[in-house]
C-alpha cells in the first residue's frame, strides 16, 4: 500500500507491506511515518525562520544554542561527512553561495566571507560558531527524514517498506527491490539502475536546479565547496548506503570530487554510481 | 546492504519513446475516511463567478481555473476538497482536509500521473537485463516504483492548498 504527501518541498512515498498488518496498524504507520519526516522539515527548514535550524542560525555565533536533538543528530553527521570528505561536503559554504545566487532566503544575520562548518562546534548537546554562518542541511535533511521514518516503521513492526523523499529512497526488508535513476539531462527519461535491499540510495543530479545567468554564469543545486562554481556536468551520481542520511551525503562528495571511488564511501560501505549522456 | 547493479561503475542513458505512469493512492471516499473518520459528508454544489476565479488566480498563481465540482462539507465542522494541480509532465490529484476554523488539517495525494521515457517496452532493450535482475524482465515496464533523482518540487501543491485556503475565506466560511 502505498501514500504520498506533500513535504520537504517534495513529494514524500511511503509504500508498506500490508501483509500480516490489520488496516489500523497500516494507517498507524503511515500516519507515524509522514509525522516523523513533517518533523524533520519543522525543524531543519532554512526558508522557515522559526525553525530550529533557522534559530541556530541566528544565535548560535552569540551564545551556545541547545537543538532539538533530531537537528544535532543532523549537524554530528554533517560535521562528520565534513571531516571524511576533506571539506567536499560543506553546508555552510554552499549555503553562502546559494544565497548569492537567491537561491535561498536572504536569512536573518549576514554570514561572514570565509566561514565554513570547521566554524560549527559542538560540545555535548551545545553548538555554537565561531563566526556568524548560516547552515543549511537541505542537503542530508531529506536522507535523515527518510532514514527516522524508516526506522519507525521497523520499530512497529514493519518488515518490508520503501520510503521515498523526492528520490532519496530507503528500502527496508530483504527482497530487493528495483531503483531506477532520471537521466541526467532529461529526467522524464528513466533507466533502471539495480536492485536495492535494506540499504539507500540517493541521486545528485541538477536538472532541476541548474540555470545561467545573464553573465553567462552558471548557478545550481550543487556548489563546490572549494572553488564555489556551480557543479554543472552532464552526469548524475547515484549512491548506495546502508542509510540514506549518508547517501544523500555521499553524492555531494561525489559530484564535487568526479571520484566514485572516493575513501568517504568505503568508509561508510558505499557504493557510487555515474550515469553520464552520450 | 545488499545492492546487485545492473552496470559496472558507468551507465549510459539512451533517449526512447514517452510512456505515462500512473499511481492511485487513495480514491475520494478513502481520503474522506483517513481524515474524518466516520463523519459525514454532504457535497456542496459551488458555482465561482470570474471575479472570484480570478481572486483566486491571484492569491495562488495558478492559472487554470478552480473545478470546484468535488468540495465537501463535513459534519461537525470541517471541510474535504478535490483538486488538481499541473505540473509540465506531470498531472497530481489531491485532497485537503480543512478543520471548521479554515487551517489545514491534511494534504494528501489521490493519484499522480507522471509522463516518462523509456526504452521500457522494447523488448531488444530489456533482454540486456536477462539474468540481471531476480525479477521478471517484463515487470520493466509494468511497475515503475522506486525512483531515485529529484522530482519537480512540490510548489504546484503548496500553490494549490494555497488556493483552497483562499477558497475557503472567500466562500466556503460561509456556507
Amino acid at each position: 500500500m502505498e501514500r504520498a504527501r506533500p513535504i520537504l518541498g517534495t513529494l514524500v512515498t511511503i509504500r508498506l507491506d500490508a501483509v500480516g498488518h490489520s488496516s489500523d496498524q497500516i494507517e498507524r504507520g503511515f500516519t507515524l511515518a509522514f509525522a516523523a519526516v513533517q518533523t524533520v522539515h519543522n525543524l531543519m527548514s532554512v526558508h522557515d525562520p522559526n525553525s530550529d535550524l533557522s534559530q541556530l542560525n541566528l544565535l548560535a555565533a552569540h551564545t551556545p544554542y541547545r537543538p532539538h536533538p533530531w537537528t544535532l543528530a543532523v549537524l554530528r553527521r554533517a560535521k562528520r561527512m565534513h571531516s571524511w570528505s576533506g571539506g567536499l561536503f560543506d553546508p555552510v559554504v554552499a549555503a553562502r553561495q546559494l544565497r548569492a545566487w537567491q537561491m535561498l532566503p536572504p536569512g536573518l544575520s549576514a554570514p561572514t566571507p570565509h566561514s565554513s562548518l570547521q566554524d560549527l562546534l559542538i560540545k555535548g548537546d551545545l553548538v555554537w560558531c565561531r563566526q556568524s554562518l548560516t547552515v543549511d542541511v537541505g542537503g542530508i535533511a531529506k536522507g535523515f527524514a527518510v532514514d527516522m521514518a524508516i526506522l519507525l516503521l521497523r520499530r512497529l513492526g514493519f518488515r518490508r517498506a520503501v520510503v521515498n523523499a523526492g528520490g532519496d529512497l530507503r528500502v527496508l526488508g530483504a527482497r530487493a527491490e528495483l531503483i531506477w535513476v532520471r537521466h541526467p539531462h532529461d529526467p522524464q527519461q528513466l533507466m533502471p539502475l539495480g536492485e536495492l535491499s535494506n540499504g539507500a540510495c540517493a541521486t545528485s543530479g541538477i536538472y532541476y536546479s541548474v540555470q545561467t545567468d545573464s553573465d553567462g554564469i552558471n548557478r545550481s543545486a550543487l556548489v563546490h565547496p572549494h572553488t564555489q562554481q556551480a557543479i554543472c556536468l552532464s552526469h548524475s551520481y547515484s549512491v548506495l548506503a546502508p542509510c540514506a542520511v549518508y547517501a544523500d551525503a555521499l553524492t555531494k562528495v561525489v559530484a564535487a570530487s568526479q571520484n566514485p571511488q572516493h575513501s568517504a564511501l568505503v568508509l561508510l560501505g558505499a557504493v557510487a554510481m555515474m550515469l553520464t549522456s552520450s | 546492504m545488499n545492492w546487485r547493479a545492473f552496470a559496472v561503475g558507468t551507465l549510459t542513458a539512451t533517449t526512447a519513446p514517452i510512456m505515462v505512469h500512473a499511481s492511485v493512492f487513495l480514491t475520494v471516499q478513502q481520503a474522506q475516511q483517513q481524515m474524518f473518520g466516520q463523519a459525514t459528508m454532504q457535497q456542496v454544489a459551488l458555482s465561482l463567478n470570474e471575479d472570484q476565479q480570478k481572486h483566486l488566480k491571484k492569491t495562488s498563481g495558478i492559472y487554470h481555473p478552480f473545478k470546484a465540482n468535488q468540495v465537501y462539507k463535513v459534519a461537525g465542522g470541517g471541510w474535504f476538497v478535490v483538486d488538481q494541480v499541473l505540473g509540465k509532465h506531470e498531472m497530481i490529484t489531491y485532497a485537503v482536509g480543512l478543520h471548521a476554523d479554515g487551517s489545514v488539517k491534511q494534504v494528501e495525494i489521490l493519484e499522480y500521473r507522471e509522463t516518462y521515457g523509456g526504452e521500457v517496452r522494447n523488448p531488444n532493450w530489456r533482454n540486456q537485463f536477462v539474468g540481471k535482475t531476480a525479477a521478471d524482465p517484463l515487470k520493466l515496464n509494468k511497475d515503475i516504483k522506486n525512483i531515485s533523482g529529484a522530482t519537480l518540487s512540490s510548489r504546484h501543491l503548496t500553490d494549490g492548498v494555497k488556493r483552497i485556503l483562499a477558497l475557503h475565506q472567500l466562500s466556503l466560511k460561509a456556507l
